[in-house]
């Protein structure tokens, strides 16, 4: 269990308020308008391994969820697929180099490199193209098995046991640092990445650490992304099984400590007007009351349903209007990133939203296609909080500004201890987490929209109330329809005259069945008489 | 009339008799019953249009851990529309470990080796494992008609025979040869079991060659299916007359050491259910059976200890593309498939009768059933509409669907009627102490019992999914039951034992 703060609550509460106050301008909330155009030509990611059972297994899904929290599509491929000629299509690549022993020297890649002008980024490798050697001007050296402090922002972190990370030994003056990498055994420093007009090179990414977020610093100039980014507080798997009394103290918990959040909640598509339903809308409108944004989490899926059935925009339109309908406003929606790539979930499931929180996928649920993703005009780069708490800040406020809109989650606590943990150990950390219905959102459904601006919910333009009277929970609902019955007394009357005749007729029957056998027994078996029993 | 004409007549009917009785002497019913069934079928499974089954989904399970593959391009296109009848065989190591264990490996790895001997290395061809099946089955025919018309009348025996080619021969069974579904393997065997069992009872043939007939197809039945497991329980109880058919401590033995098997492997194999064949079943026993029906799904839930709210899932399966919780996650495993077994819905039944009662009236519906309407039997490039069925010699298994009384009440009329109609010749023989004699009913008794377990079974295993498929026990219990029971009306032996030895008279004359 983590150690409590020593300060008293209302103190903090205090502090946290005027620290939310401040971060009104300084941390305003981002929206559609502060990412890239989202329509613009995609990025052509291309590795050499996923490099899968390894500590940078995922490091190619970071990138591409990195990218999608620029609002940029993304075309993923392994270099042995790529087709010779194809790099003139894009003005932008990413090159990712995860095994030092394959090299692309000589490959259809190589010369097409040489003589590509697009933006350029790669991560890890030694050797570079040309033309960003030339403007970068860097040195690069492959460092021994080492322990590594990585400084980003306002963040550090210990990445220990390094394998085969290639880091930047010296880099032209003109081109620009980003983040510090200090090897413990012997104290030598180098910049994490450095970039030069369009070209910029990164030495090392894992899924899970710090250099995720030094890297978005780095993409923030290369994509030429703008404007003032958000923190937001994600409560992730809220289902209609869960316990909803405490998804409510946790909106008040959070109310009280004054951090806005965005509940993602899993969608119903049956039983919708059971009260089982009823509850769930219930807890999610005190949700939305208490300061809590909506989003709509993507269905579950089963893996070998790609194709789907053609059911899955009829649901998720159905659930949505559902949600408007009981004065819920959802603002977006929660997805795993295999969504984006997948053309069925796409176009059928997420085509409402311009806003999307894109989860790492789920093992397995990696979608191979040759088509870019789907790319949304909001979408925060969510992170586990636990994430965060692995690393140590070490800046004080002023707060560096972050480089992308970042979701810190949680998934819904699996009891009340756990909730005030994690509720404490968010007031504690002083991020002012910015409020998602203060951007604007907006999602369309068949029949109507629904919008957020400057902190208001509008249904088809109409404000809405959300501090409305929730409406009650009909307890006696009926399940089954009861059978239409015609002269049902009449039919009752007869039947039990019917149970009656039959009763006595089994009766008699039996009675006669009893006497024939005696007579037959006396007649037949022993016409003088049993003289055995006498 | 003339007399000449009469005298033609006459000669007409002479020469009719003569070739009768020549035909009698050459082809004995039932020889010719399974002579005409291995003719039917060879012309509906082999020659063009191919008949067959389509894929509803669960050969993957089967068909991969055996070393075969599907190898049409546009195979998920023809799932439940098409049958399909070439695969590609794995020329590479298989690291597909078995889904489910059946017997029916067996024989597609016997088919298997014989497409790889005979026709070809690289492409499977599914009538090979039909030509296998199709040999079996027409022993089991043989075998059956055996029993019921050895040293009987040869007209009636006749008679029986194309009775059983009517019932048996039909493209809703044999279809099923040309597939991958367990429920060929379950056909066959059903016959087989019954078959040897009666033959013990006529005292045809040598009486351990059938004991080990009986035991080895009832092996194969119970394991056929998981859903089967239960009932090897209720062979190996009604097998308890086979046993006693007999004195001899060394017939005695073998029978008892061969229940005892059956026994074991059945309460083994049910044991041996994969965890995930559990929580399907348990997903669809709640889902489309408890809850569906219920007046209060809540109250349903919550008596089995799970969160109400789960009432949410009532009517949905466990295949759905798009829900709103992972069925096979964490959160599923502990609050709801950890929560209750089979026990506790059986138990859930019993204490709502009228629920149980409108179930089992919904199980009958499809009781009767024996080739479910979603499965195609054509192939892709016969140019048939998507799902299209044969009509080829299908006769009695639609006037079965479109009579018979889809009741419940009536398969309980019927079950009554049965044991009625053979309980005094079960009395006589268990009365004049000759066992043999006694074997009857309790083969008859023991089939009924296991059509109703197979839809007790369907029920409380998984409410109200693929209904159709899961009662096929009950469909094969019902036609043989229902055949023997006429063919011993025709015989007139229904209360009536028959006799041992030729010449001897009935072992008891009953009631009458």
């Amino acid at each position: 269990m983590r150690k409590r703060s020593g300060m008293p609550r209302t103190a903090a509460l205090l502090i946290l308020a005027f620290a939310l106050a401040c971060s009104s301008v300084s941390a305003g909330p981002a929206s559609a308008a502060s990412a890239p155009d989202p329509s613009a030509a995609s990025v052509l990611l291309l590795y050499d391994s996923l490099a899968l059972s390894t500590p940078r297994e995922g490091n190619v899904e970071a990138l591409e969820r990195l990218f999608a929290a620029y609002g940029v599509p993304v075309e993923a491929m392994p270099i042995d697929r790529y087709a010779e000629g194809s790099l003139k299509s894009y003005r932008r690549v990413a090159v990712v180099r995860n095994v030092s022993d394959l090299s692309v020297a000589g490959s259809a890649l190589a010369s097409d490199l040489a003589s590509y002008d697009g933006a350029y980024l790669q991560i890890g490798g030694l050797e570079l193209p040309g033309r960003a050697q030339t403007k970068l001007g860097v040195e690069l050296q492959a460092a021994p098995l080492d322990s590594v402090r990585l400084e980003a922002g306002d963040y550090s972190q210990t990445l220990s046991s390094v394998e085969a990370l290639d880091y930047i030994a010296d880099a032209s003056a003109e081109a620009k640092r980003y983040g510090t990498l200090t090897f413990m055994s012997d104290g030598k420093r180098s910049p994490y990445a450095v970039s030069a007009g369009d070209c910029a090179y990164a030495g090392y990414l894992s899924a899970g650490s710090l250099t995720e977020l030094a890297l978005a610093y780095v993409l923030e100039d290369w994509l030429h992304a703008d404007g003032e980014f958000g923190t937001y507080m994600l409560i992730k798997e809220i289902y209609p099984f869960s316990d909803l009394e405490l998804l409510k103290t946790l909106a008040d918990r959070l109310y009280e400590s004054g951090v806005p959040f965005v509940a993602s909640v899993k969608p119903v598509f049956y039983n919708t007007d059971y009260p089982a339903m009823q509850r769930y809308l219930q807890a999610l409108q005190y949700v939305q009351a208490r300061n809590g944004s909506i989003v709509v989490d993507a269905p579950a899926v089963a893996a070998t349903s790609t194709g789907g059935d053609g059911s899955l925009h009829g649901k998720m339109n159905g659930f949505i209007e559902l949600l408007a309908a009981n004065g819920i406003a959802p603002l977006g929606m929660g997805a795993s990133l295999f969504w984006t790539y997948d053309k069925v979930y796409a176009s059928q499931g997420m085509s409402f939203f311009d806003s999307v929180f894109l989860t790492p996928n789920a093992n397995g649920q990696h979608v191979w296609t040759p088509d870019a993703s789907k790319a949304f005009a909001f979408s925060p780069y969510v992170m586990p909080f636990a994430q965060l708490q692995d690393f140590e800040r070490h800046g004080t406020a002023p707060r560096t500004p972050l480089p992308l809109n970042l979701a810190l989650s949680f998934d819904l606590f699996p009891d009340k201890a756990a909730m005030e943990e994690a509720v404490d150990t968010i007031s504690r950390s002083w991020i002012p987490f910015a409020d998602l219905k203060s951007g604007t959102h907006n999602v369309l459904t068949d029949r109507l929209t629904v919008q957020s601006s400057g902190g208001s919910l509008l249904i088809d333009g109409k404000p809405l109330d959300i501090g409305k009277r929730e409406r009650a929970v009909d307890e006696n609902y009926a399940y089954t329809a009861a059978a239409k019955t015609s002269f049902a007394r009449l039919f009752g009357i007869q039947n039990q005259i019917l149970m009656v005749i039959i009763g006595s007729s089994l009766a008699v029957f039996g009675l006669f069945l009893f006497i024939g056998y005696r007579r037959y027994k006396r007649k037949f078996l022993y016409p003088g008489g049993r003289h055995d029993s006498v | 009339m003339s007399r000449s004409e009469t005298s033609g007549t006459g000669t007409n009917a002479a020469i009719w008799k003569r070739l009768f009785i020549a035909a009698t002497r050459y082809a004995s019913p039932s020889f010719l019953a399974a002579a005409a069934v291995l003719a039917i079928s060879t012309a509906a499974l082999f020659v063009k249009p191919y008949i067959g089954m389509a894929d509803n989904g669960d050969y993957f399970r089967i068909l991969y851990s055996n070393g075969i593959y599907f190898n049409a391009p546009d195979y998920a296109e023809q799932y439940f529309g098409y049958f399909v009848k070439h695969y590609g065989i794995f020329q590479y190591f298989n690291e597909n470990g078995a889904t489910l264990s059946s017997s029916q490996s067996l024989f597609i790895r016997i088919a298997l080796q014989l497409n790889i001997w005979l026709l070809n290395a690289h492409t499977f061809d599914i009538r090979v494992q039909a030509a296998i099946y199709l040999l079996l089955y027409t022993v089991a025919v043989y075998m059956l008609i055996e029993a019921l018309t050895w040293r009987t009348s040869a007209k009636r025996g006749y008679i029986i025979a194309a009775v059983a080619v009517f019932i048996f021969g039909d493209t809703a069974y044999t279809a099923y040869f040309n597939s991958f579904y367990s429920e060929a393997l379950m056909l066959i065997m059903s016959l087989f079991t019954l078959a040897s069992g009666l033959l013990i009872y006529r005292g045809r043939f040598n009486d351990y060659a059938m004991l080990a007939v009986f035991v080895a197809s009832s092996l194969l039945l119970v394991t056929s299916k998981q859903q089967n497991a239960p009932l090897g329980i209720l062979i190996a109880l009604f097998g308890i007359w086979v046993l006693l058919a007999r004195s001899g401590r060394r017939y005695r033995l073998s029978a008892a050491g061969g229940l005892t098997l059956l026994l074991v492997v059945s309460i083994a194999s049910y044991a041996l259910i994969p965890q995930e064949f559990v929580n399907i079943n348990k997903y669809h026993a709640m889902t489309r059976g408890v809850l569906p029906d219920s007046s209060d799904p809540e109250k349903s839930l919550e008596s089995m200890g799970i969160d109400g709210q789960y009432s949410l899932l009532s009517g949905t399966i466990y295949y759905e593309p798009y829900t709103t919780i992972d069925v096979n996650s964490n959160k599923m495993l502990t609050e709801f498939y950890g929560k209750f077994g089979f026990g506790k819905v059986l138990a859930y039944y019993v204490a709502h009768p009228d629920q149980a009662g409108r179930m089992l009236n919904l199980a009958a519906k499809n009781a009767f059933t024996t080739r479910p309407e979603a499965m195609g039997n054509f192939e892709k490039s016969e140019g048939h509409a998507y799902g299209a069925q044969t009509h080829f010699f299908s006769l009695y298994s639609t006037l079965k669907k479109l009579l018979t009384p889809k009741t419940f009440g009536f398969l309980f009329l019927w079950t009554i009627i049965v044991v009625g109609l053979y309980m005094p010749s079960f009395v006589s023989a268990v009365r004049t102490k000759n066992r043999r004699q006694a074997v009857r009913l309790p083969l008859l008794l023991m089939m009924i019992l296991m059509g109703l377990a197979g839809i007790a079974i369907s029920i409380v295993g998984a409410g109200d999914a693929d209904l159709a498929k899961h009662e096929f026990m009950f469909t094969i219990a019902f036609d043989l039951v229902t055949f023997i029971t006429i063919s011993d009306a025709l015989l007139g032996r229904l209360w009536r034992n028959v006799p041992l030895h030729p010449g001897t008279a009935p072992a008891a004359a009953t009631a009458a």
